[in-house]
Protein backbone atom coordinates (compact mmCIF):
# COMPACT_ATOMS: atom_id res chain seq x y z
CA UNK A 1 0.00 0.00 0.00
CA UNK A 2 2.52 2.32 1.21
CA UNK A 3 4.82 1.11 -2.37
CA UNK A 4 1.41 2.29 -4.31
CA UNK A 5 1.19 5.99 -2.48
CA UNK A 6 5.19 6.05 -3.10
CA UNK A 7 4.46 5.35 -7.29
CA UNK A 8 1.30 8.03 -7.28
CA UNK A 9 3.15 10.90 -5.37
CA UNK A 10 6.69 11.90 -5.40
CA UNK A 11 7.50 14.48 -3.44
CA UNK A 12 3.64 15.49 -2.76
CA UNK A 13 2.98 16.14 -6.10
CA UNK A 14 -0.05 13.96 -7.95
CA UNK A 15 1.79 11.87 -10.91
CA UNK A 16 -0.09 12.21 -14.58
CA UNK A 17 0.51 10.56 -17.93
CA UNK A 18 1.92 12.97 -20.56
CA UNK A 19 -0.28 11.96 -23.51
CA UNK A 20 0.54 15.11 -25.25
CA UNK A 21 3.28 14.09 -27.50
CA UNK A 22 0.94 10.56 -28.15
CA UNK A 23 -1.78 12.88 -29.20
CA UNK A 24 0.26 14.62 -31.85
CA UNK A 25 1.31 11.45 -32.99
CA UNK A 26 -2.25 9.87 -33.19
CA UNK A 27 -3.49 12.73 -35.05
CA UNK A 28 -0.61 12.96 -37.72
CA UNK A 29 -1.72 9.25 -38.64
CA UNK A 30 -5.08 9.87 -38.73
CA UNK A 31 -4.99 12.69 -41.07
CA UNK A 32 -2.13 10.51 -43.04
CA UNK A 33 -4.95 7.86 -43.11
CA UNK A 34 -7.63 9.97 -43.92
CA UNK A 35 -6.06 11.32 -47.14
CA UNK A 36 -5.60 7.63 -48.29
CA UNK A 37 -9.10 6.67 -46.94
CA UNK A 38 -10.86 5.32 -49.94
CA UNK A 39 -15.04 4.50 -49.88
CA UNK A 40 -15.68 2.87 -52.41
CA UNK A 41 -15.71 -0.42 -52.45
CA UNK A 42 -14.37 -1.68 -56.58
CA UNK A 43 -14.65 -5.39 -56.95
CA UNK A 44 -11.22 -5.45 -58.46
CA UNK A 45 -8.11 -7.54 -57.20
CA UNK A 46 -4.93 -6.29 -58.18
CA UNK A 47 -2.32 -9.33 -59.73
CA UNK A 48 0.65 -9.71 -57.66
CA UNK A 49 2.89 -11.40 -59.99
CA UNK A 50 3.14 -8.27 -62.64
CA UNK A 51 4.17 -4.72 -62.68
CA UNK A 52 2.05 -2.15 -63.58
CA UNK A 53 2.81 0.99 -65.79
CA UNK A 54 3.19 4.04 -64.28
CA UNK A 55 0.68 7.39 -65.81
CA UNK A 56 -0.71 10.36 -65.33
CA UNK A 57 -4.16 8.56 -66.02
CA UNK A 58 -6.95 10.00 -63.65
CA UNK A 59 -10.52 8.38 -65.39
CA UNK A 60 -12.51 6.93 -62.86
CA UNK A 61 -12.21 3.16 -62.11
CA UNK A 62 -15.11 1.13 -63.75
CA UNK A 63 -15.71 -2.03 -63.17
CA UNK A 64 -15.85 -5.15 -65.42
CA UNK A 65 -14.45 -8.52 -66.51
CA UNK A 66 -10.53 -8.70 -64.92
CA UNK A 67 -7.93 -9.68 -67.14
CA UNK A 68 -4.63 -10.12 -65.88
CA UNK A 69 -1.38 -10.47 -68.01
CA UNK A 70 1.46 -11.38 -66.59
CA UNK A 71 4.94 -12.32 -68.14
CA UNK A 72 4.06 -16.12 -67.55
CA UNK A 73 0.16 -16.23 -68.15
CA UNK A 74 -3.02 -14.93 -68.75
CA UNK A 75 -5.81 -15.21 -65.95
CA UNK A 76 -9.72 -14.12 -66.01
CA UNK A 77 -10.83 -13.03 -62.56
CA UNK A 78 -8.03 -15.40 -61.56
CA UNK A 79 -7.69 -18.35 -63.15
CA UNK A 80 -4.97 -19.04 -65.45
CA UNK A 81 -6.24 -19.50 -69.15
CA UNK A 82 -3.26 -19.30 -70.94
CA UNK A 83 0.75 -20.23 -70.31
CA UNK A 84 2.89 -17.43 -72.52
CA UNK A 85 6.12 -18.41 -73.90
CA UNK A 86 9.83 -16.58 -72.65
CA UNK A 87 9.18 -12.56 -72.35
CA UNK A 88 5.70 -12.60 -72.05
CA UNK A 89 4.97 -13.63 -76.22
CA UNK A 90 1.67 -15.76 -76.99
CA UNK A 91 2.06 -18.65 -78.91
CA UNK A 92 2.21 -18.02 -82.50
CA UNK A 93 -0.58 -20.94 -82.86
CA UNK A 94 -2.83 -17.97 -81.92
CA UNK A 95 -1.43 -15.41 -83.98
CA UNK A 96 -1.85 -17.40 -87.06
CA UNK A 97 -5.68 -17.74 -85.81
CA UNK A 98 -5.94 -14.20 -84.58
CA UNK A 99 -7.36 -14.74 -81.29
CA UNK A 100 -7.18 -17.28 -78.33
CA UNK A 101 -9.98 -19.63 -78.35
CA UNK A 102 -9.77 -20.29 -74.22
CA UNK A 103 -9.55 -16.55 -73.72
CA UNK A 104 -12.54 -15.78 -76.16
CA UNK A 105 -14.74 -18.30 -74.27
CA UNK A 106 -13.60 -17.33 -70.33
CA UNK A 107 -14.17 -13.92 -71.34
CA UNK A 108 -18.26 -14.59 -72.23
CA UNK A 109 -18.53 -17.06 -69.53
CA UNK A 110 -17.74 -14.16 -67.64
CA UNK A 111 -19.93 -11.42 -69.23
CA UNK A 112 -22.94 -14.01 -68.93
CA UNK A 113 -22.46 -13.62 -65.51
CA UNK A 114 -22.22 -9.93 -65.00
CA UNK A 115 -25.05 -7.84 -63.91
CA UNK A 116 -25.29 -4.42 -66.16
CA UNK A 117 -27.66 -2.33 -66.50
CA UNK A 118 -30.05 -1.54 -69.66
CA UNK A 119 -27.29 0.35 -72.70
CA UNK A 120 -24.16 -0.64 -70.52
CA UNK A 121 -21.42 -2.24 -72.66
CA UNK A 122 -19.03 -4.51 -71.85
CA UNK A 123 -16.06 -3.36 -70.32
CA UNK A 124 -13.21 -5.47 -70.13
CA UNK A 125 -10.28 -4.12 -67.37
CA UNK A 126 -6.91 -5.33 -68.11
CA UNK A 127 -3.86 -5.24 -66.18
CA UNK A 128 -0.62 -6.21 -67.80
CA UNK A 129 2.85 -5.98 -66.85
CA UNK A 130 4.67 -3.05 -68.28
CA UNK A 131 7.01 -5.23 -69.94
CA UNK A 132 4.76 -7.40 -72.52
CA UNK A 133 5.32 -6.67 -75.78
CA UNK A 134 2.17 -5.01 -77.64
CA UNK A 135 1.88 -8.04 -79.85
CA UNK A 136 0.72 -9.31 -76.76
CA UNK A 137 -1.49 -6.91 -75.58
CA UNK A 138 -3.23 -6.04 -78.74
CA UNK A 139 -4.12 -10.22 -79.18
CA UNK A 140 -5.84 -10.42 -75.68
CA UNK A 141 -8.07 -7.23 -76.70
CA UNK A 142 -8.56 -9.03 -79.94
CA UNK A 143 -10.06 -12.04 -78.03
CA UNK A 144 -12.31 -9.90 -75.87
CA UNK A 145 -13.62 -8.34 -78.72
CA UNK A 146 -14.75 -11.53 -80.16
CA UNK A 147 -16.43 -12.51 -76.73
CA UNK A 148 -18.35 -9.15 -77.64
CA UNK A 149 -16.42 -6.45 -75.25
CA UNK A 150 -15.05 -3.51 -77.19
CA UNK A 151 -14.51 -1.18 -74.07
CA UNK A 152 -11.45 -1.72 -72.06
CA UNK A 153 -9.55 -0.21 -69.02
CA UNK A 154 -6.09 -0.66 -69.08
CA UNK A 155 -4.90 -0.17 -65.36
CA UNK A 156 -1.81 2.02 -64.49
CA UNK A 157 -0.59 2.88 -61.51
CA UNK A 158 -1.18 6.35 -60.73
CA UNK A 159 2.02 8.74 -60.55
CA UNK B 1 -3.17 34.09 -1.57
CA UNK B 2 -1.38 34.74 -5.06
CA UNK B 3 0.26 31.91 -5.12
CA UNK B 4 -3.11 29.78 -4.52
CA UNK B 5 -4.65 32.01 -6.98
CA UNK B 6 -1.49 31.28 -9.97
CA UNK B 7 -2.08 27.43 -8.21
CA UNK B 8 -5.79 27.01 -9.40
CA UNK B 9 -5.60 28.50 -12.55
CA UNK B 10 -2.46 26.05 -13.38
CA UNK B 11 -5.07 23.27 -12.70
CA UNK B 12 -7.27 24.49 -14.96
CA UNK B 13 -5.47 24.17 -17.70
CA UNK B 14 -4.90 20.37 -18.02
CA UNK B 15 -7.10 18.74 -20.15
CA UNK B 16 -8.63 15.56 -20.05
CA UNK B 17 -7.15 14.00 -23.28
CA UNK B 18 -8.30 10.31 -22.30
CA UNK B 19 -11.78 10.75 -24.10
CA UNK B 20 -9.94 12.09 -27.19
CA UNK B 21 -7.33 8.82 -26.94
CA UNK B 22 -10.40 6.70 -27.13
CA UNK B 23 -11.79 8.00 -29.90
CA UNK B 24 -8.20 8.14 -32.09
CA UNK B 25 -7.65 4.62 -31.17
CA UNK B 26 -11.49 3.59 -31.93
CA UNK B 27 -10.52 5.59 -35.82
CA UNK B 28 -7.46 4.54 -36.68
CA UNK B 29 -8.00 0.75 -36.89
CA UNK B 30 -11.47 1.89 -39.17
CA UNK B 31 -9.31 4.29 -41.13
CA UNK B 32 -6.16 1.59 -41.84
CA UNK B 33 -8.57 -0.86 -43.29
CA UNK B 34 -10.00 1.51 -45.46
CA UNK B 35 -6.73 3.48 -46.37
CA UNK B 36 -5.45 2.48 -50.24
CA UNK B 37 -1.74 2.72 -50.22
CA UNK B 38 -1.57 1.57 -54.19
CA UNK B 39 -3.25 3.92 -56.07
CA UNK B 40 -4.88 2.53 -59.07
CA UNK B 41 -6.28 4.31 -62.53
CA UNK B 42 -7.39 3.49 -65.85
CA UNK B 43 -6.88 4.33 -69.30
CA UNK B 44 -9.75 3.90 -71.18
CA UNK B 45 -9.69 2.71 -74.73
CA UNK B 46 -11.25 0.33 -77.43
CA UNK B 47 -10.47 -1.60 -80.35
CA UNK B 48 -11.43 0.12 -83.87
CA UNK B 49 -15.01 -0.97 -85.32
CA UNK B 50 -16.76 -1.08 -88.61
CA UNK B 51 -20.02 0.75 -88.91
CA UNK B 52 -22.92 0.78 -91.69
CA UNK B 53 -23.82 4.35 -90.27
CA UNK B 54 -22.50 7.32 -92.04
CA UNK B 55 -20.34 10.33 -90.00
CA UNK B 56 -23.07 12.51 -87.95
CA UNK B 57 -20.17 14.75 -87.71
CA UNK B 58 -21.58 18.26 -89.07
CA UNK B 59 -19.43 19.92 -91.63
CA UNK B 60 -18.67 23.44 -90.22
CA UNK B 61 -17.14 21.30 -87.18
CA UNK B 62 -14.16 20.73 -88.70
CA UNK B 63 -12.44 17.71 -86.64
CA UNK B 64 -9.37 15.36 -87.31
CA UNK B 65 -8.46 12.11 -86.07
CA UNK B 66 -4.85 11.80 -85.62
CA UNK B 67 -3.11 8.20 -86.42
CA UNK B 68 0.09 7.74 -84.61
CA UNK B 69 2.03 4.57 -85.88
CA UNK B 70 4.62 3.73 -83.14
CA UNK B 71 8.03 2.07 -84.90
CA UNK B 72 11.00 0.83 -83.09
CA UNK B 73 12.93 4.26 -84.48
CA UNK B 74 10.33 7.02 -84.42
CA UNK B 75 6.86 8.11 -84.44
CA UNK B 76 4.79 8.79 -87.45
CA UNK B 77 2.18 11.25 -87.17
CA UNK B 78 -0.94 12.01 -89.74
CA UNK B 79 -4.55 13.60 -89.81
CA UNK B 80 -7.52 12.11 -91.77
CA UNK B 81 -10.92 14.06 -91.98
CA UNK B 82 -14.06 13.74 -94.02
CA UNK B 83 -13.97 17.46 -94.27
CA UNK B 84 -10.54 18.44 -94.92
CA UNK B 85 -8.77 18.40 -97.90
CA UNK B 86 -5.46 15.84 -98.67
CA UNK B 87 -3.02 18.98 -98.99
CA UNK B 88 -4.24 20.25 -95.49
CA UNK B 89 -3.83 17.05 -94.22
CA UNK B 90 -0.49 16.20 -95.51
CA UNK B 91 0.47 19.64 -93.46
CA UNK B 92 -0.08 17.72 -90.03
CA UNK B 93 1.54 14.75 -90.39
CA UNK B 94 5.35 14.61 -88.71
CA UNK B 95 8.06 12.22 -88.31
CA UNK B 96 9.38 12.27 -84.85
CA UNK B 97 12.83 10.74 -84.72
CA UNK B 98 13.78 8.28 -81.46
CA UNK B 99 16.71 9.78 -79.54
CA UNK B 100 19.37 7.91 -76.76
CA UNK B 101 16.74 8.85 -74.39
CA UNK B 102 13.63 7.78 -76.29
CA UNK B 103 10.65 8.74 -77.92
CA UNK B 104 10.65 12.45 -77.62
CA UNK B 105 7.13 12.72 -76.02
CA UNK B 106 7.51 16.44 -75.82
CA UNK B 107 7.80 17.13 -79.17
CA UNK B 108 4.92 14.43 -79.93
CA UNK B 109 2.64 16.66 -77.22
CA UNK B 110 3.78 19.76 -79.31
CA UNK B 111 2.62 18.64 -82.54
CA UNK B 112 -0.50 17.48 -80.80
CA UNK B 113 -1.47 20.50 -79.63
CA UNK B 114 -0.72 22.46 -82.54
CA UNK B 115 -3.31 20.35 -84.44
CA UNK B 116 -5.91 21.19 -81.16
CA UNK B 117 -5.24 24.15 -81.23
CA UNK B 118 -6.08 24.49 -85.21
CA UNK B 119 -8.78 21.95 -84.88
CA UNK B 120 -10.82 22.25 -81.59
CA UNK B 121 -13.41 19.61 -81.61
CA UNK B 122 -10.37 16.69 -82.17
CA UNK B 123 -10.86 14.47 -79.51
CA UNK B 124 -9.59 10.89 -80.78
CA UNK B 125 -6.11 9.47 -81.59
CA UNK B 126 -5.46 6.02 -83.07
CA UNK B 127 -2.66 4.60 -82.07
CA UNK B 128 -0.92 1.54 -83.93
CA UNK B 129 1.84 0.28 -82.29
CA UNK B 130 4.24 -2.37 -83.64
CA UNK B 131 4.72 -5.70 -81.95
CA UNK B 132 7.81 -5.35 -80.90
CA UNK B 133 6.98 -2.04 -78.62
CA UNK B 134 6.79 -2.79 -75.02
CA UNK B 135 3.81 -1.87 -73.18
CA UNK B 136 5.20 0.82 -71.12
CA UNK B 137 6.25 3.05 -74.05
CA UNK B 138 2.30 2.69 -75.13
CA UNK B 139 1.45 4.17 -71.29
CA UNK B 140 3.72 6.90 -71.93
CA UNK B 141 2.62 8.05 -75.52
CA UNK B 142 -1.49 7.65 -74.39
CA UNK B 143 -0.22 10.10 -71.94
CA UNK B 144 1.56 12.48 -74.00
CA UNK B 145 -1.52 12.56 -76.02
CA UNK B 146 -4.00 12.32 -73.72
CA UNK B 147 -2.54 16.65 -72.23
CA UNK B 148 -0.26 19.06 -73.08
CA UNK B 149 1.81 20.49 -69.97
CA UNK B 150 2.18 24.03 -70.61
CA UNK B 151 3.81 26.59 -68.63
CA UNK B 152 2.18 29.99 -68.01
CA UNK B 153 3.58 33.05 -65.13
CA UNK B 154 5.91 29.90 -63.62
CA UNK B 155 2.20 27.69 -62.81
CA UNK B 156 2.03 24.27 -64.67
CA UNK B 157 -1.25 24.31 -66.90
CA UNK B 158 -2.37 20.77 -68.23
CA UNK B 159 -4.65 21.41 -71.82
CA UNK B 160 -6.07 18.11 -72.49
CA UNK B 161 -6.00 17.25 -76.27
CA UNK B 162 -6.87 13.68 -77.45
CA UNK B 163 -8.88 11.91 -74.49
CA UNK B 164 -10.42 9.44 -76.60
CA UNK B 165 -7.80 6.57 -77.55
CA UNK B 166 -8.31 3.37 -80.05
CA UNK B 167 -5.84 1.19 -79.77
CA UNK B 168 -5.28 -1.02 -82.90
CA UNK B 169 -1.96 -2.69 -84.54
CA UNK B 170 0.26 -1.51 -87.00
CA UNK B 171 -0.04 -4.22 -89.92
Amino acid sequence: MGMLKSRRKIGGKKMALQLTSLLDMFTIILVFLMVSFQSADEDFVLHSGLELPGSSAKSPFKTGVNLAITLEDILVEGAKVVDLEAGGKVPGVYHEKGKIDSLVAAVENRLKGLKRKDGEENVVVIQADEKLPYKTIHIVMRSAAYAGAYRFRLVVEKE
Amino acid sequence: MLFSRYHQAREATEVNLIPVMNLFVTLIPFLLLAAAFYHVGVIPTSLPSQTDETSDIAADNISVTVNLLVEPGQLRLSASSAVLDEETLAGLSLVIKKTDKGFDLEMLSKALFEIKRRYKKSDTIIVLPDDTIEYLDVIRILDSAREYKLEKDGVEQKKPLFPVVVLSRKV
